[in-house]
């Protein structure tokens, strides 16, 4: 197995059908790090959400007390 | 008894616990394969003598293409099971299925589009395979549009696995499409039985398309855990598993 490029400059230009090619693979590291990223925001967020629910019962049951 | 797995699969914190030791696993050897894969195809797979670099393209358009359906097969089925047995996992499965089938099949049109340009000349045509598979990147729309569009999440849930059911038709019709209506699209060029494509520019797609259905499975895993998270907010187990205290 061999490298199929001559140079780095050739290897980004692939005789002229590197703006197709990179473009094309740059649009699937944008999806693919949707993808991986999306749950694991979503499950922050959920955390998030659970420790404000948290906080405000704790401050209910205080002032109960009080 | 011997239903008993089939009951406890439908228990969503049983699925939550069972799934987190494969987690990162799935994630790190799938994108290994997918990096590795994308390094071989754009610098190691030799050039293609008709198409010249432009070709490199497959690597990405043939796999997010096969799993783009494939996510749809499961959409459709976990949304069968869902109205069949009334198994709200299921519904959870096929809820989370549909954005990510959205961006697959997104990126399948995209990459199609620009490999397009140098090949056929055109970005876009009406061709019947670019139009049913723009057909099924509606109807993800539109189970998650569905999703969104009412209140009570069981109605949601029953909608959009109406929708999914119905939209399987379009699903035999873009496999069937390049033989039936052959205009631009070229036909598969890997058969179960037999492939046009020499070895050393198999190899890496064959890797690329595993890479792939492994991400996918991830994907779906992920998101139905953080679907079952937000469901689920309400109880014990899910305070306990995500604030850490007994």
């Amino acid at each position: 197995m061999q490298f199929r490029f001559e140079s780095f400059a050739e290897f980004m230009s692939m005789a002229g059908h590197g703006p197709y090619v990179w473009a094309c693979y740059i649009a699937a590291v944008i999806a693919i790090s949707y993808i991986v990223l999306s749950p694991m925001l979503r499950k922050n967020a959920i955390r998030k959400q659970l420790q404000r629910q948290e906080k405000l019962a704790e401050q209910q049951a205080f002032q109960s007390m009080e | 008894m011997a239903w008993q797995w089939f009951h406890r699969l439908g228990s969503p914190k049983w699925f939550y616990e069972k799934t987190n030791a494969w987690m990162p696993w799935l994630l790190s050897i799938s994108l290994l394969m997918i990096v590795s894969g994308s390094i071989w195809a754009l610098g190691f797979a030799p050039m293609d003598a008709k198409q010249g670099n432009s070709y490199r393209i497959m690597y990405l358009h043939v796999p997010a293409s096969i799993v783009a359906m494939a996510a749809y097969y499961v959409m459709a089925v976990a949304g069968a099971i869902g109205l069949i047995w009334k198994m709200k996992l299921s519904y959870m499965v096929m809820k989370v299925a549909a954005p990510i089938g959205a961006v697959l099949t997104a990126m399948a049109l995209f990459t199609g589009a620009v490999w397009g340009k140098p090949t056929w000349g055109t970005y876009w045509v009406w061709d019947a395979r670019l139009t049913s598979v723009l057909i099924l990147l509606f109807l993800y729309l539109g189970v998650i549009a569905l999703q969104e569009a009412f209140r009570e999440q069981e109605v949601a849930d029953k909608a959009s696995a109406i929708l999914s059911l119905v939209g399987t038709v379009n699903i035999p019709i873009i496999y069937k499409s390049v033989d039936w209506w052959f205009t631009l699209h070229q036909p598969a060029s890997i058969k179960m039985t037999s492939s046009s494509i020499a070895p050393e520019m198999l190899y890496p797609l064959l890797g690329m398309i595993t890479g792939f259905y492994i991400f996918f499975t991830w994907a779906l895993l992920a998101a139905t855990r953080s679907e079952i998270l937000q469901r689920e907010m309400k109880t014990n187990w899910v305070k306990h598993a995500l604030l850490n205290k007994v």
